[in-house]
């Protein structure tokens, strides 16, 4: 059986067939190969993967990202932030790394904000004097942390496929996003003072009171959907209705740069997008089905315990593991397939599975800004027309302090679980 | 040629629709979510349907919109090695591989349409709407049937291709 899974996804992952019809032929060929179960169980499946309340999160959260991404908030919240801090050293990329981080907070999605941001933040570092790659590079690494920082679509996806609370992996991300948005800061900073490049001047009070009245419901925003969340108004599925809606609202009755004519324009590809994903994970779950009822998990942890004796020396083992996967497919989709397999043995080495969420998030974060899968990069590629060797240069000394950050969320359990311990517990 | 032209703009017309009925529904959705969490507070009332209907629309969503992402080759898939390979081995392995899904989708319609068959003769309700399940089954064969249909499209050029 396990034999049979193992050739059937390798042969077919190499013959290029999607991702989701390739977990969907797996099953099924292990299903009439060495059972005689009804095939229709495999229809059930699926039904049942999708037939949740939570996964609607997942399409309301990447259209409002669209929305925001083609409307003026994103202008409006970089031009609130470089006010804030624009005059430090190195002030420009530091806002640019800061909006990030605000942006982070309203959408779920690393691409999302890389465009958001990127469009006009890149320009602007270029034209101020900052170095191509370094201009580069720090925003398409803090546009990753879209997904770090709640909300963050892989970690809706996360709690699907693991029956984890998606309201405390968000809460377990807000920590070990703003500390790697902390450290490229630091490291903007450090840039700018080495090579000397130019900074902005002090703004008046008046300039910053006007910048902020602007961007203010760009920044309402992040307070509404963890708030609402945290508070127990609602549901994370609601939050993100909420947030399409408010959205929607405020870029066609305040900033009026949006009409309703083009609204199915601008959400076709997001919405597009979100149904494959949605797609992904409902093959994914009907082969997670097969491998549960098999015991493959069981089998998996049996094997892991007898060579690998530490919770420690495991979580470096799947760090391995997922940037190696991260050459072969898309890190949400290896997460999809790998995470459940190893429920079993999280259990046994008493790993948190809030805490191993986080370490998946960082990995992925990680396979978004490295060849072949790198969304991040092909995205920045599509905003500033540069090439791919020029962007992944840039992006290649960031990678250290990502690789940093990743073993100190896997080691420091706290980072993650302070949050939700403390709040939700 | 004019059966050609009359093919163009139902095709056009397709695209159209299921782009707009996507969109539409995922915002409409939203909407009502929102409007839903607006009135638990303001007045103490709240839409017993609502959850049941966004699962069940949830569901056509995911396959309207992967019949959508066949037609614009937007599934996530592994074509580094498929990249590489020459004119002719290229060509094969695409056919290959969007007949081996044709195949698997076409199987999906069969069973998945038992499945619906079943629930309609059975008279199944859901539990809060009183809807009829097979409606919320229906997607399921329905897209497939789509999708096996496009994957069958796009193994035939691809052998077209290969003629050349």
């Amino acid at each position: 059986m396990t034999l049979t899974i193992a050739i059937c996804f390798v042969a077919l992952l190499l013959a290029g067939v999607p991702i989701a019809a390739l977990l969907g032929i797996t099953t099924m060929a292990a299903l009439i190969i060495h059972t005689s179960t009804p095939l229709h169980i495999i229809a059930q499946q699926f039904f049942n993967a999708l037939d949740k309340f939570v996964l609607l999160a997942i399409p309301f959260f990447i259209l409002a990202g669209a929305i925001m991404t083609r409307g003026g908030i994103a202008r409006r919240l970089i031009n609130f932030v470089n006010a804030l801090v624009g005059w430090f050293p190195g002030g420009l990329s530091i806002a640019g790394v800061t909006a990030c981080i605000f942006f982070a907070a309203i959408s779920g999605s690393s691409p999302a904000t890389v465009v958001a941001i990127g469009s006009i933040m890149i320009p602007a570092l270029l034209k101020a004097g900052y170095g191509t790659r370094f201009s580069y590079g720090i925003i398409t690494v803090s546009g990753s942390l879209g997904i770090v920082i709640p909300p963050s679509i892989p970690m809706i996806l996360y709690c699907l496929v693991m029956n984890e609370s998606v309201a405390e992996l968000f809460m377990a991300g807000i920590l070990p996003g703003l500390i790697i948005g902390f450290l490229l800061i630091v490291y903007a900073y450090i840039q700018a003072r080495r090579k000397g490049w130019k900074t902005g001047k002090r703004p008046s009070l008046q300039e910053l009171f006007t910048s902020t009245r602007e961007g203010i419901w760009a920044l309402l925003l992040p307070f509404i959907v963890l708030g609402g969340i945290y508070s127990g108004i609602f549901t994370p599925t609601e939050a993100a209705a909420v947030s399409v809606v408010y959205a929607l609202l405020v870029e066609m009755l305040i900033y009026r740069e949006f009409g309703i004519k083009d609204l199915p324009n601008a959400c076709e590809q997001a919405a597009i997008l979100s149904a494959c994903l949605l797609f992904i994970l409902s093959c994914a779950m009907t082969f997670v089905w097969l491998l549960t009822a098999e015991q493959i998990p069981v089998q998996l942890a049996d094997f892991i315990m007898v060579h690998i004796h530490s919770p420690w020396m495991f979580l470096l083992a799947i760090n391995l593991l997922f940037l190696l996967m991260g050459c072969f497919m898309d890190d949400v989709s290896a997460m999809l397939v790998l995470a459940p397999l190893f429920v079993e043995t999280l259990n046994r080495f008493g790993i948190d599975l809030v805490h191993f969420g986080i370490i998946m998030v960082l990995n992925i974060q990680f396979g978004m800004l490295t060849p072949p899968f790198g969304l991040n990069l092909f995205v920045a590629m599509g905003i500033t027309r540069a090439s791919l060797m020029d962007i992944a240069q840039g992006v290649f000394p960031l990678l250290i302090i990502l690789l940093f950050c990743l073993l100190l969320v896997t080691y420091i359990p706290a980072i993650s679980l302070f949050l939700p311990n403390l709040l939700l517990k | 040629m004019r059966v050609m032209l009359i093919m163009a703009r139902l095709s056009l017309f397709i695209d159209q629709v299921e782009k707009q009925v996507l969109v539409w529904t995922i915002l409409g959705l939203a909407l009502i979510g929102f409007i839903q969490v607006f009135c638990r507070y303001l007045f103490n009332y709240s839409f017993t349907w609502y959850e049941e209907l966004s699962r069940y629309l949830g569901v056509f969503v995911a396959f309207l919109g992967a019949a959508t992402g066949v037609k614009y080759g937007m599934h996530f898939s592994m074509d580094a090695l498929s990249k590489k390979l020459k004119k002719p081995w290229k060509n094969i392995l695409s056919v290959f591989s969007n007949l081996v899904c044709s195949v698997f989708f076409g199987v999906v319609v069969y069973y998945s349409w038992k499945v619906v068959v079943k629930n309609w003769s059975y008279e199944t309700t859901s539990a809060a709407m009183n809807m009829p399940m097979y409606l919320a089954y229906l997607p399921i064969p329905v897209f497939s049937l789509v999708m096996a249909v496009r994957h069958l499209k796009v193994a035939a050029a691809e052998a077209r291709d290969l003629r050349k």
